[in-house]
């Protein structure tokens, strides 16, 4: 099982320029899915995310991901073409983010790609265990090569199986069923370098989104930082950076039920220099990130010319403070 | 389970540090990127010449702005009706337009004024009041210079949470406030008056000394009447006052 999120976060992040508010995939290759996005299964498989044939449970958008009833199938009908290394290699990449409940992994796939013929679909044997272990036993539910319908073999003996036929084989959909009496609730699912996310796309905000260097590091002040997007209940670390450098800032929490996670950072050195600077939460488990950008720019006072104020002049009269 | 925990931990380890290494900075540290240190040791570049910067006002009004050519959201006579100069503290400056801190409901107001309607000065000195503690710090730039015992407000009214600074400076000619009595741009979170005024709060001396030490306030924060002497005859208009 794989990491859930592709770690080239950065590249997208270094398109975003001066904004408080940040609601683009970390990855270019990520994507944001909700249950009412999520098409149906037509005379054949369509691209994209679909209920396949056959299913009669739900499936429901939550702040932890895509909650489905069995008997239910979700696939996305656009799985790339198989890489090299074959099904192992789809696999051993691919990830399947389950917050609770039971769900398996399934690969619908013509044998024969030339004349889309030979249907099948490989599952994991272990139901109840969504790792996606190439090495572990796969059931075919229809015949591969000389492998029978129900049989069970590795992925590597699959890739070999297929090899010896006449034509390659096409990949059609990827996804989860989750049967009858079963339910889950799937944050992400990663495959062919893709990764869907069910949960809702992360954003963030800084308020100030522009801030003196004073202000940043006083205590009281610093930059209230909303971000969104986390499983709920899920474990957060902060982070903070500028491009040069960046790191924890020793901050974690807990995502609220709607996932949103809120707190306050003031830069804890005695000196900074002005730039823009990224405030993240990373989640431990679902690898969800969520970011907003602040600006800290130079104290005002930075003007040569501007003299030191001098002690306050006492005017005589009568105070009406609170006391 | 524990399998994709342990391998999510460390791929998240690994984000933050290219996460964060390849943001674009607008103004780098200088330093070759690095990968998950503590940030609060990357940098090493001076302390700021000042805590923040006064702005006075050198109109007799002054109006504030929503944002810089925005619309008016509030106005403020100079000199304040207590007959100090209307001061402000910078929060921000953009060319010809400064972010000030409000002395105004609700506790952390900010907008925008005209540069060329204030004066600029330095502020060396800050206050850090802890109603914890009960106990306010004067520093001066980055060095603490001494810490008072002070009093503030009780349970039921509160001296509020905030950053602020102070606005005025009065010799109070009637009695409870002591020798000096500093206004703040703070206003209490239960009290909407008090006094005849609308609840503003003050750092000033005290009849009761006793109470020096104690949440025994209406909000504001009391000290020794040698104490806010000496403050007086030391702090701008303008310096900022921390409550926490």
């Amino acid at each position: 099982v794989k990491a859930i999120r592709t770690i080239t976060a950065g590249a997208a992040l270094a398109l975003v320029v001066g904004s408080a508010l940040i609601a683009v995939p970390a990855n270019a290759a990520d994507a944001y899915i909700n249950a009412s996005q999520i098409g149906v299964e037509g005379s054949s498989y369509p691209a994209g995310w679909f209920v396949g044939a056959g299913s009669t449970g739900s499936v429901a958008s939550t702040p932890s991901g895509l909650s489905i009833s069995g008997r239910e199938q979700v696939l996305n009908g656009t799985p790339g073409t198989a890489p090299s290394g074959g099904l192992v290699e789809l696999a051993t990449n691919a990830h399947l983010g389950v917050v609770s409940g039971n769900a398996d992994f399934q690969i619908p796939l013509f044998t024969n790609g030339t004349t889309h013929t030979g249907f099948t679909t490989l599952r994991p044997d272990n139901f109840n265990n969504p790792g996606l272990n190439p090495a572990a036993g796969w059931t075919t539910s229809g015949p591969v090569g000389t492998f029978a319908a129900g049989s069970s073999h590795t992925l590597a003996e699959y890739d070999a199986e297929l090899a010896t036929l006449p034509a390659a084989y096409e990949l059609l959909a990827y996804g989860v069923i989750v049967p009858t009496g079963e339910s889950a609730v799937i944050s992400s699912i990663t495959w062919n370098g893709t990764t869907t996310w069910f949960t809702p796309q992360p954003s963030g905000t800084a308020t100030p989104s522009t801030i003196t260097v004073t202000n940043f590091m006083t205590a009281g002040k610093g930059v209230a930082v909303h971000l969104t997007g986390f499983v709920p209940g899920e474990s957060v670390d902060g982070g903070i950076g500028n491009g040069g450098s960046g790191g924890p800032t020793g901050q974690s929490f807990s995502a609220d039920a709607n996932g949103n996670v809120d707190f306050t950072y003031v830069y804890p050195n005695t000196g900074l220099t002005p730039g823009q600077y990224t405030l993240s939460g990373i989640a431990s488990v679902s690898g969800v990130i969520a970011f907003a950008t602040v600006t800290v720019v130079a104290d005002p006072s930075g003007t040569p010319s501007a003299p030191v104020a001098t002690p306050a002049v006492p005017i005589k009269g009568t105070a009406s403070f609170t006391g | 389970m524990n399998a994709r925990r342990r391998v999510a931990a460390a791929s998240v380890a690994l984000a933050v540090a290219i996460l964060l290494a390849a943001c674009t900075p607008a103004s780098p540290v200088g330093k070759a990127p690095t990968t998950g240190h503590d940030v609060s040791t990357a940098t090493a570049v001076p302390a700021p010449p000042s805590v923040g910067t006064a702005a006075t006002a050198v109109v007799p009004h002054i109006d504030v702005y929503s944002a810089p050519d925005g619309g008016v959201t509030a106005g403020f006579d100079n000199p304040q009706p207590t007959g100090a100069p209307l001061t402000f503290l910078v929060e921000e400056s953009r060319t010809g337009w400064l972010r000030v801190e409000l002395p105004q409901r609700p506790n952390g107001s900010t907008g925008w004024i005209s540069a060329a309607s204030v004066s600029l000065h330095r502020l060396e000195y800050s206050l850090r009041v802890s109603t914890a503690n009960n106990t306010l710090t004067l520093s001066k730039l980055d060095a603490v210079v001494k810490e008072y015992p002070v009093a503030t407000g009780t349970g039921g009214t509160p001296t509020p949470h905030g950053s602020f600074y102070l606005t005025e400076l009065l010799a109070p000619s009637n009695p409870g406030y002591g020798p000096y009595a500093f206004g703040l741009s703070a206003f209490s979170d239960v009290l909407s008056s008090f006094g005849g005024g609308p609840g503003q709060i003050g750092l000033h001396g005290t009849d009761d000394a006793a109470s020096i030490g104690n949440a025994a306030s209406h909000g504001c924060v009391r000290m020794t009447n040698d104490d806010i002497t000496a403050l007086a005859q030391l702090l701008p208009l303008g310096t900022p006052i921390t409550i926490e």
